[in-house]
């Protein structure tokens, strides 16, 4: 009964990758006729301020998310309890 | 890339093919992810991410006091691979397929057996780490994202873990050389639509499917056999397998004159055992199989007072219940509250 029904499940499973793929092959993704930024950029700016730009330092960014609760919580049958949540996401990118 | 958490909390957690949950009063975990994107094809239209990655995690179980003592706590060291492809089917498709490997590490746990000390039987003490694996983790998704309008996603992940030294129960009670596996199939699919109406009002449905397939049986030594005297009762096979399903729609509002937002969520979960029988409280089994279903209210309330900061209100209600009566080791029904104030950052 577990293999009918994995065979089953498998078969959707295999199905919604091969779909986009298959999408991704019948669509022309059209970028060739597209400019790629630099082109735009470089059209864009006036005369004599086209160079290399920055440096990799130069780019680099950080993103950070943060949170701090006060928390209290409460168990039936088990008893409650205070206290604190902290969260932190940090990266450069 | 960095990424803990820590909070005190009262709440049962489990791990995935555990037989019920503990209760727990403090939690932290800690991820380090170095990893390296890079961006090719015309208009970066690809990207590869190679990745490391190491997590540690630390629970204050009710029955302990200190961070080394969780019964659970467990260390995963691993690295992966993630290849995105943007602007499929259109410019807001994205397709991502990714593949982790990875090794967890139990460092309190330990099998009963183990834990005699005896060496009755050959195989008998061969299970010392037993909830220590390998696994490995394949997936493919496709999120197509809009500011406005309408957004879904649909991933598909497969976790495959080769348990490192557990062994298969077969159905005389012996230990057999063959050594535990499992598979955890788990199929998302989300859906956002935000309407632009004065402010923002944006509803929501999360749907997850999942379903656990492992070899392992289980054996109970204690449990009185059947009156013709088979041990009938006390074996079970695929002890662990389940399908689960989970639903939660919400709905979020951010008002236009000033920057409060106020969501509302419900979700449902129901697990429901291949092979494993609920039980009454004395312990005898029941004739249907082991039930669990899962009711998650969520209250949110975010005022932004910057760019940055912004306040944050926010109240859970749990309900879990099971058909499952028996409770002497186990908790399977129970209700939680849950508040949280507090402060939120981003840059």
């Amino acid at each position: 009964m577990k293999l009918r029904k994995f065979y089953k499940l498998s078969s959707l499973f295999v199905f919604v990758p091969v779909f986009f793929v298959l999408c991704f092959m019948t669509k022309p993704l059209g970028a060739a006729e597209e400019q790629t930024p630099k082109e735009v950029l470089t059209e864009e700016l006036p005369a004599g301020e086209v160079g290399e730009g920055e440096t990799a330092w130069d780019r680099l960014m950080f993103i950070a998310d943060f949170q701090a609760f006060f928390t209290t919580s409460d168990v039936s049958g088990s008893g409650s309890t205070d206290g604190a949540n902290l969260s932190g996401l940090f990266a450069p990118v | 890339m960095y990424d803990g958490q820590y909070y005190e909390k009262r709440e049962f957690y489990s791990d995935e093919g555990d037989i019920g949950s503990r209760e727990r009063t403090e939690f932290q975990s800690h991820s380090i992810t170095p990893m390296v994107r890079f961006d090719f094809g015309d208009r970066t239209q690809y990207s590869l991410t190679p990745s490391l990655f190491y997590t540690a995690t630390y629970n204050k179980d009710v029955a302990t006091s200190g961070w080394s003592d969780g019964l659970y706590n467990y260390e995963d060291l691993g690295a992966g691979l993630d290849f995105d492809m943007r602007g499929v089917y259109d410019d807001p498709g994205t397709l991502s397929v990714g593949a982790q490997y990875y090794h967890r590490e139990y460092d309190n746990y330990a099998s009963l057996l183990s834990l005699t000390g005896l060496d009755l039987v050959d195989n008998r003490n061969v299970e010392k780490d037993e909830k220590d694996y390998d696994g490995i983790i394949g997936k493919v998704g496709y999120t197509w994202i809009k500011p406005v309008g309408f957004s879904w996603e649909v991933q598909y992940s497969l976790l495959h873990k080769m348990l490192d030294d557990k062994k298969i129960v077969n159905s005389n009670g012996v230990l057999t050389g063959e050594e535990q596996e499992d598979d955890l199939h788990s199929l998302d699919l989300n859906f956002d639509y935000m309407m632009d109406i004065g402010g923002g009002l944006n509803l929501g449905l999360d749907l997850n499917g999942s379903m656990y397939d492992s070899n392992q049986n289980y054996w109970d030594e204690y449990r009185p056999g059947t009156s013709a005297g088979v041990d009938a009762r006390k074996f079970t096979s695929n002890y662990h397998d389940y399908d689960s399903y989970r639903i939660r729609p919400s709905i979020s509002y951010t008002f236009p004159l000033f920057p409060l937002t106020s969501t509302v969520s419900f979700a449902y979960q129901e697990t429901e055992y291949d092979e494993r029988k609920a039980e009454f409280s004395d312990g005898d089994y029941k004739a249907e199989a082991h039930e669990e279903t899962r009711e998650e209210t969520t209250l949110r309330l975010k005022y932004e007072l910057t760019e940055n900061w912004s306040l944050i209100g926010q109240f859970e209600y749990i309900e879990q219940r099971s058909n499952t009566e028996d409770e002497r080791t186990y908790r399977y029904n129970y209700s939680a509250n849950n508040f949280y104030v507090g402060v939120g950052f981003k840059y």
